[in-house]
């Protein structure tokens, strides 16, 4: 469960990234961040997890406040950054060791682990080299790997479908899925609004660092036009006056 | 020649901006570090005016006061020389701008040309600290005229032409002639053989320049030495003495003109030479080997190691350390190379040295071991500073540091973690200085206390570096050589550690036991260290919160 309390950051002082962010996910959802680039997701999911500071307001994970109980919410969420330029010099096995090693994973479920996602993703043969020599989705696959290696009970993915292959991309939304039938979170934002449509439970939509709208898909439709798509309903609600 | 100025200018913006954060931030953050720096550098001035001071009447009675100045050209052109190809190497090819000049109408001479400029510029800042201190209190000591002062001036603004631009020959037929473009394991492998054959060759070249030529009287090998055509390339730098020792006379400025007349030829023919060589040389140097084999049980379960955490984050960054070129080269690269220096010129010279006056450290007067002590623990300090190791543990992160902030890790473990290679690598300094200091029988009693001490300065320097980094870190780079560049900050933390050892030289004038010495340095080092990790604990969370 993730739970964001009336969240604000700015990051020069001036214009609002994130203006007054109040939202609740909950445990048994995968839930989907929608909004023009730009918009804050970026931003929201650093604070989420840790990576910039709030300048107001509050976000737990799991119960635990990420600024006073940072060791315990980090150690229940698993996080893909927006960008897998990370750790070139690693090859993709050595890293996911590393991540291993910092999450305390036992060795042989980490094997176990590897071995399975790796075939998953199609990256059986890629581990050995250098994470350099991998394409932009082969790194996206490393990541992602790597950010579920301990088994997170919450998952925060920054557009965790930019750049994989179909047959990845299908691997990676039925494992989300999955893991929200277990009962646990999947937080992730994105700019495909089909994907949207047929996976999340709920949805929230950010424009220029305000929600605009939150709900599950059927009641989203509901406020409007029962057979408009997504994507005009998006643009009506994003549209610049 | 206007696309020339227009990328030196370029070259030298990139290569002396330092740092993020706001403007006037950064300028208070300047100011201090130039305060640092001249207040360390004093105890270093002060030690080569005295130095200076001391030995001058002392060869002028012996008619060689000529060793002085031609000793410290000789030693400023090799220094030049052998870090010159691992600065070339970076500079000319590994450089990312590099990369964007490549696409654009420009002549490999023009950017030959500019890059040159730019790093002899940025030698003048090593010049001013050690050349110039030595000529002008030469100057001074011999009370001569101005002419002597303009010598030295046009000296300091040519010296380093004709060295650099001797490592700019060999690296670019380096480059051009291996076929280095198709592994970078390999561009790893020559570069380290490099560092190591450049070692040796300036061991070999320090036995037959003229400088040590007087104190070998081994003038007569010199002719007959194969390395006799080799010293003859740097011929400029006995004009160059000449030029200074004549100061004044017609034939002063004749040599000063042959010195500057060669020095204007190296810069010709590299440019002659990069025209043909320096664009085969840089492309495809971005490739990476890759194999694409599926790893069997076996490989998966060797390379699946179960590590703590220090231990895992520690071998992690040591594989970045190594398999990254320009963190090889400027940080382990420079770290093995001076301790390798230091170690084997002195070996090479060992039987000269012990034969000429029977030298030997053991039987120092109680009155003097403490200066020992302290030109012990001086020697680690300086050789630990010149590599950017220690001042770039956050930079080199680079975009990474992200990754430090949204790990169940705790900043300070992760910071204790970043320290130990920094630590390592100093090391070996402490090992190069205690070979050194066994050769020439240093009492052993004295030789622990200063293994102990130096142990300690090392914390203490690599804490310093971390905490300089921790304040301005350079994250936003996009090419590795601009993370471990030298820039102002290894300048500051060289400071601080003089700063702290500059207590010992209390002890140079006290007579005092040495052991109360050794006590008394080890307390303040103590203390300082305590207080570092102390401030390290408290400002963590807060420092790392800055960083985005
Ligand atoms: N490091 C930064 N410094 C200053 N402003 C920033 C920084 N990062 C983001 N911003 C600004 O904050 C706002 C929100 O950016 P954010 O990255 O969160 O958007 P996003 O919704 O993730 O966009 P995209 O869909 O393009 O990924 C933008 O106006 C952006 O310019
Ligand atoms: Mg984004």
């Amino acid at each position: 469960m993730i739970t964001f309390s009336h969240v604000t950051k700015s990051y020069n002082g001036k214009r609002k990234a994130v203006d007054d962010l109040h939202l609740t996910v909950n445990g048994g959802e995968v839930f989907g961040f929608l909004g023009p680039n730009g918009a804050g997701k970026t931003t929201t999911i650093k604070m989420l997890t840790g990576i910039t500071d709030i300048d107001e307001g509050s976000i737990e994970i799991n119960g635990y406040n990420i600024t006073s109980d940072s060791m315990k919410a980090k150690r229940s969420f698993g996080y893909v950054p927006d960008s897998p330029d990370m750790f070139l010099r690693l090859k993709g096995l050595e890293y996911l060791n590393f991540m291993g090693d910092i999450y305390k994973v036992p060795k042989s479920l980490r094997q176990e682990r590897i071995s399975s996602l790796a075939s998953a993703f199609d990256l059986e043969s890629a581990l050995g080299d250098h994470i350099q020599s991998y394409s932009h989705g082969m790194r996206q696959k490393v990541m992602v790997m790597g950010a579920l290696l301990h088994d997170p009970d919450v998952w925060i993915l920054d557009e965790p479908l930019t750049g994989l292959d179909p047959k990845a991309a299908f691997e990676l939304k039925k494992m989300m899925r999955d893991h929200a039938n277990k009962g646990k979170t999947v937080f992730f934002s994105t700019h495909g609004l089909d994907v949207v449509e047929k996976l999340c439970d709920r949805v929230a939509i950010i424009n220029k660092g305000q929600i605009v709208l939150t709900g599950t898909m059927d009641e989203i439709k509901g406020n409007f036009h029962q057979d408009d798509s997504l994507e005009k309903l998006f643009l009506e609600i994003t549209k610049n006056e | 020649m206007s696309n020339t100025w227009l990328l030196t200018k370029l070259f030298l913006k990139n290569g002396t901006s330092e740092g993020s954060g706001k403007k006037a931030n950064r300028r208070s953050r300047l100011t201090a570090m130039f305060f640092l720096i001249t207040i360390g550098g004093l105890p270093l001035l002060y030690f080569i005016s005295k130095g200076v001071y001391t030995t001058y009447p002392f060869l002028k009675a012996m008619g060689q006061e000529g060793l002085l100045t031609l000793s410290i050209l000789s030693i400023m052109t090799l220094v030049t020389l052998v870090f010159g190809i691992l600065t070339v190497i970076m500079y000319f090819y590994f450089s990312s701008d590099v990369e964007i000049l490549l696409p654009l109408p420009i002549l490999p001479r023009q950017i030959v040309a500019a890059k040159l400029i730019t790093v002899i510029i940025m030698q003048y800042a090593v010049e001013a600290l050690i050349l110039l201190p030595v000529l002008i209190n030469y100057g001074v000591a011999a009370h001569l005229g101005s002419s002597y002062y303009v010598t030295v001036l046009i000296l300091f603004i040519l010296l380093p032409m004709v060295p650099l631009v001797i490592s700019l020959l060999v690296t670019m037929l380096l480059m051009r002639f291996i076929n280095i473009g198709k592994n970078k394991e390999r561009i790893r492998l020559i570069v380290g053989i490099f560092g190591l054959a450049s070692a040796y060759l300036m061991k070999n070249l320090f036995d037959y320049l003229p400088g040590a030529s007087y104190l070998s009287n081994s003038g007569l090998a010199l002719q007959s030495s194969l390395f006799a055509k080799l010293s003859s390339f740097i011929v400029s730098l006995r004009f160059g003495d000449a030029a200074l020792q004549e100061a004044g006379t017609l034939k002063g400025w004749l040599y000063l003109f042959l010195f500057v007349a060669i020095s204007i030829a190296f810069a010709v023919l590299a440019f002659f030479v990069a025209d043909r060589l320096y664009f085969k040389g840089l492309l495809g140097l971005q490739n990476t080997g890759a194999t694409r084999k599926t790893l069997n049980k076996n490989e998966l379960t060797s390379t699946l190691q179960q590590r703590s955490i220090i231990r895992s984050y520690f071998v992690k960054d040591m594989r970045i350390l190594l398999r990254t070129t320009p963190f090889l080269l400027y940080g382990v690269g420079r770290s093995l190379l001076v301790p390798a220096i230091a170690v084997g010129s002195v070996i090479m010279n060992y039987g000269l040295i012990m034969e000429g006056n029977e030298f030997s450290l053991q039987d120092v007067p109680l009155a003097y071991q403490s200066l020992l002590l302290s030109a012990f623990v001086f020697a680690v300090i300086f050789m630990g500073t010149v590599n950017t190791m220690g001042t770039t543990p956050l930079t080199r992160e680079g975009k990474n540091a992200m990754f430090m902030k949204y790990i169940p890790v705790s900043y300070t473990k992760q910071l204790f973690a970043k320290v130990l290679p920094t630590v390592l690598f100093n090391s070996l300094n402490i090992l190069a200085v205690t070979i050194i200091a066994w050769l020439f029988k240093m009492p052993l009693l004295l030789m622990i206390e200063g293994i102990i001490l130096c142990s300690l300065v090392i914390i203490f320097s690599s804490l310093t570096g971390l905490i300089l980094d921790l304040h301005s870190p350079s994250l936003d780079w996009d090419n590795e050589y601009t993370a471990v560049r030298p820039g102002l900050k290894i300048l500051t933390n060289l400071a601080l550690s003089l700063l702290s050892g500059s207590f010992m030289l209390l002890f140079l004038k006290v007579t005092v036991m040495p052991l109360t010495a050794f006590v008394s340095i080890f307390i303040v080092y103590l203390v300082l260290i305590v207080l570092l990790l102390l401030y390290l604990k408290v400002n963590a969370q807060k420092l790392m919160h800055r960083l985005m």
